[in-house]
């Protein structure tokens, strides 16, 4: 075997992962109703939720170590619904915490796997220096976990889980512990190995940021089931609920009924987005991005403007945070003011506390969200 | 130190003193076993090894010693084996039979020693004559036992279950978990448990006084009676004898630690 | 489908896990049950038969109207009550100091309480005959000292059981007393100070509270150690019957009265569940069984 070609060798065995319908419950209370998703292979998949949403359920019962009540789990095509977690399982898992075994050295812990699973000696060392090389740990191969810092530590959990070639690297919040520069640095990396070797990967994690950067698709969890499952870009353009488009980066949801192709919040008139079939007297709330939206100087007294794309409105704070300007403006017949994210540059005037503002979009910048009974 | 509401230098005097004091009586013990008469004095007029010559000689505390030495390994290796799957069973066990079996097992701990004492003699005389030696053993492993079994559910209890829950999920078997991540995670806890229970088995002396006859006498046996008839330095021979190896067992004890921390901070181990 | 070989292999292994459960309750079970619990029946049933082996509670009229069970229970409990006050007395103020010790200050503290509660019980009562003799070091210093009444007679009487068992015991109160005072926090002493106590009012309504756990733990251990205690009551004591679990040792090897002793044995037993009882109301079980920890 030659130990180039190692990384190759492991696109071949990942493999597809389908849950469907699965639902567990703990001492009376539901953790998983029905949960279903669709991993292929070689997929980057993130499961993405507020705490409690039941992502480590999820993956748990993915690795086997939660047996659901009902539904069914299958991997390759092959049910492992009650497969105990292990050698049949097939998955590398990278846990939270990492549970790095304190007594072994990084290189006894990356040969754990193939120790248990009885390879010669002469291939474990090999494959251990392979998989330390990838990761960039060979310099540290005989230190204790406990004198590694918190990304080394994380790197040789991903080690020890990739060295077997699993056929699911399954990950829990493995970034939760790291500070943000290094999170980056490693989210980054990881995303490169992963596709460098094809691995099938299932991760946790409650960072949107993350999620978008890393992942093919994102599932967006909420009390037990996936409220939506897709690319980042189309949960973050094209949320199908509130909760969705809350959950995933700033939002101004202006909510209202449809009437004679205009919705009509409070009064005001918004355009719809070309091309829109919405029968009048439906509820729906226009999503407006923070960063679609483009604020000006405005005169004062005015109130609307006839291509339903603008609004008018009084500075109610504005800050510098970094890249962008951020205000918020107090439009009148709206709840809430508008949240706008207007990059820093010499072609925006910078607006002060105060003063009127006008704001402005492309309509065709708006995503439209139908209201259910239970939204208010 | 400023700040401590609760300290004076009255109080610091005195847990030195107090500290000085549980120490002494056992130091004082050094110089009377090198005394050169029957009678002991703390400060022997002469120094001899009279009395190391008559006790490393004599087959009696020989006889004793080697007596303690059987009965005490098979108790501590009872005590530590069934104390260990005692440990396991309460500390993974998620049932109300849990709460049971803490309280049975700790049982010969809360039961006054007299009692255990009674019912092993009871059980040696279910039992052939010539397995009194092994009813010795199980008596001082009953006493060892909650100490033994304490420990190691404290260890066990330690293991963080992710650990264990990576160690499966890696291929481990039953087996090769516990033997490659399990047992060298908890070994310190074993170790101390082993240790104590031998500490415990090797003090032990109703058991034997009850079970004890010609040519079956404990080291605890012998030195109960010598200080009951004889009272001469020979005693004080075999305690330091015996102090000697507890010395040694925490030294030993302090020096794993101390290498069990090294290895885990040591860049290079090997 | 392709989870028919699955779903056995996985209840299989599911399965096993539980099977070694249930498999060391077994071994657990059946030691104890053999080595310890029938006997242990044996003995109440002993304690219940008369000498032709019927049953009877004549053991118990006799121990009752004889005159010599109620002074020795009396004594024995008396005993144990002293040894556990002189215990708190002597190992309090010593502990809130040497709870507070780091490095190696600390570890000479424990060296200097483990040593002598390892070594055996044997040893450390056989150093205080030596010591407490009318020609030992304590009296002879006392002499040399012309101390008026010296020398004292701390031997083979009351006294010198009384000494000798705080020696034996005082480590296990320390242990328990310094493990519960490590754990209360200091800061909580310097906020009450912030406020205004004064120090003794510190103490007394924070850290004597706090300790207290402690020095419960502690006294439970010692009282019912010293309860059934035979070693240094034996070495140490005067002549005669003085503590309980003499009385059965002597009805055991030199007047082999096993159903006397059998009795004896119950009535302790008895005494000593009623004391784990109030101990366990009072503190919690769970506090009971890990006193260090
Ligand atoms: N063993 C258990 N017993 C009872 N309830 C549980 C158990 N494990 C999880 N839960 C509950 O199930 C729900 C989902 O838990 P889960 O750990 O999957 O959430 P999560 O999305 O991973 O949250 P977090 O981001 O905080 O890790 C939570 O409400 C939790 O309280
Ligand atoms: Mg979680």
């Amino acid at each position: 075997m030659t130990m180039t070609s190692e990384a190759a060798t492991r696109v071949s065995n990942s493999a597809s992962v389908h849950l469907e319908a699965i639902s567990k419950s703990i001492g009376g209370t539901r953790i998983l109703a029905g949960v279903d998703l669709d991993v292929n292979a070689g997929e980057f998949v993130t499961l993405l939720g507020p705490s409690g949403s039941g992502k480590t359920s999820t993956l748990m019962a993915i690795a086997g170590f939660v047996t659901p009540d009902s539904g069914r789990i299958t991997v390759r095509g092959r049910d492992v619904t009650v497969l105990p977690p292990g050698r049949e399982r097939d998955m590398g898992i990278v846990f939270q915490n990492y549970a790095l075994f304190p007594h072994m050295t990084v290189a006894e812990n990356v040969a754990y796997p193939l120790k248990v699973r009885r390879l010669p000696r002469r291939e474990i060392e090999t494959r251990v220096a392979d998989v330390l090389k990838l990761v960039q740990l060979d310099a540290l191969a005989d230190r204790k976990p406990a004198r590694l810092s918190g990304g080394q530590q994380q790197r040789v959990a991903l080690a020890r889980a990739l060295v077997f070639e699993p056929s699911v690297l399954l990950m829990d919040e493995p970034m939760g512990a790291l500070d943000v520069r290094l999170k980056e640095e490693l989210q980054l990396e990881l995303r490169r190995l992963q596709k460098e070797i094809g691995a099938t990967v299932i991760y946790v994690t409650h960072d949107q940021n993350e999620a978008m950067l890393m992942s093919d698709r994102v599932a967006l969890m909420r009390d037990g089931q996936i409220e939506q499952y897709g690319p980042g870009q189309e949960l973050y353009r094209h949320p199908r609920s509130l909760f969705a488009a809350r959950f995933l980066g700033d939002s101004n949801l202006l909510k209202g009924m449809v009437r004679d192709g205009w919705l009509d919040v409070g009064g005001l008139r918004i355009a719809l987005p070309t091309g829109t079939l919405a029968a009048t007297g439906e509820r729906q709330a226009a999503l407006l991005r923070p960063e679609t939206l483009t604020v000006r100087e405005g005169a004062t007294g005015a109130l609307m403007s006839e291509d339903g794309a603008c609004l008018y409105g009084t500075v109610r704070d504005a800050a510098f945070v970094g890249q962008a300007m951020r205000y918020e403006i107090d439009v009148p017949g709206l709840p809430e003011p508008l949240l706008v994210h207007q990059v820093a540059c010499a072609a925006h005037a910078q607006l002060a506390i105060g003063m009127p503002a006008q704001i402005t979009w492309d309509r065709d910048d708006i995503h439209l969200i139908a209201l259910g009974d239970q939204d208010e | 130190m400023s700040t401590k509401p609760i300290s004076s230098p009255w109080l610091a005097g005195y847990a030195w003193v107090l500290l000085a004091l549980l120490l002494i009586p056992l130091i004082a013990l050094v110089p009377i076993s090198f005394g050169d008469s029957a009678t002991m004095s703390a400060l022997p007029d002469k120094l001899s090894l009279r009395w190391y010559r008559e006790v490393l000689g004599g087959q009696e505390w020989r006889n004793a010693f080697s007596w303690s030495l059987l009965t005490t390994s098979v108790a501590t290796l009872l005590a530590t084996s069934v104390g260990y799957l005692a440990a396991y069973a309460i500390v993974h066990s998620r049932t109300r039979f849990k709460a049971i079996l803490e309280i049975l097992m700790l049982m010969p701990m809360m039961v006054p020693t007299v009692i255990v004492a009674f019912s092993t003699y009871i059980l040696a005389t279910w039992m052939p004559a010539n397995a009194t030696w092994l009813m010795i053993a199980i008596g001082q492993a009953l006493l060892a036992l909650p100490v033994a079994t304490l420990i190691m559910a404290a260890s066990l209890r330690g293991i963080d279950p992710t650990i264990l829950r990576a160690a499966v999920s890696l291929g481990g078997q039953r087996a090769q978990v516990f033997r490659m991540v399990t047992l060298p995670i908890a070994m310190h806890g074993i170790l101390s448990a082993a240790a104590l229970s031998f500490l415990i088995a090797f003090d032990e002396l109703l058991i034997a006084v009850f079970l004890t006859k010609p040519g079956l006498e404990t080291l605890p046996v012998r030195i109960y009676d010598s200080v009951t008839y004889e009272l001469t330095p020979a005693i004080a021979v075999v305690s330091v004898f015996l102090m000697g190896l507890i010395s040694l067992a925490m030294i030993a004890g302090a020096l794993i630690r101390r290498f069990v921390a090294a290895a885990a901070s040591n860049p290079a181990s090997r | 489908m392709s989870s028919a070989s699955a779903i056995p292999a996985g209840l299989r292994a599911r399965r096993s896990v539980a099977d070694l459960q249930w498999l060391s309750v077994a071994v657990i079970l059946l030691f104890l049950g053999a080595t310890f619990l029938a006997p242990l029946f044996e003995v109440l049933a002993l304690s219940l038969t008369d000498a032709d082996g019927t049953f009877s509670l004549a053991q118990f009229r006799e121990l009752a109207d004889s005159s010599s069970l109620r002074p020795v229970l009396l004594q024995t409990t008396i005993t144990a009550l002293e040894v556990t006050l002189a215990c708190i007395v002597i190992g309090y103020p010593a502990a809130i100091y040497l709870s507070r010790l780091e490095g190696w200050k600390a570890s000479l503290t424990s060296v200097a309480i483990l040593f002598p509660f390892l070594t055996s019980s044997l040893v450390r009562t056989f150093v205080f005959i030596v010591l407490l003799g009318r020609n030992g070091v304590l009296n002879n210093a006392l002499v040399w000292l012309g101390v008026p009444g010296a020398p004292f007679k701390l031997l083979f009487n009351q006294t010198g059981v009384v000494i000798g068992m705080t020696y034996v015991l005082l480590p296990y109160m320390l242990l328990s007393l310094i493990g519960t005072m490590r754990k209360i926090d200091g800061t909580l002493l310097d906020a009450a100070r912030s406020m205004g106590a004064s120090r003794a009012r510190v103490f007394w309504t924070v850290y004597l509270p706090l300790s207290l756990p402690g020095v419960a733990a502690g006294a439970i251990i010692t009282t019912i150690l010293g309860f059934g205690y035979f070693v240094t009551p034996a070495l140490m004591g005067g002549p005669g019957e003085k503590m309980i679990a003499q009385m059965v040792e002597q009805r055991i090897v030199t007047l082999y009265d096993l159903p006397g002793a059998a009795a004896i044995s119950v009535v302790m037993l008895t005494i000593v569940l009623m004391a784990y009882a109030a101990a366990a109301r009072w503190l919690g079980l769970s506090r009971l069984m890990r006193p260090q920890g």
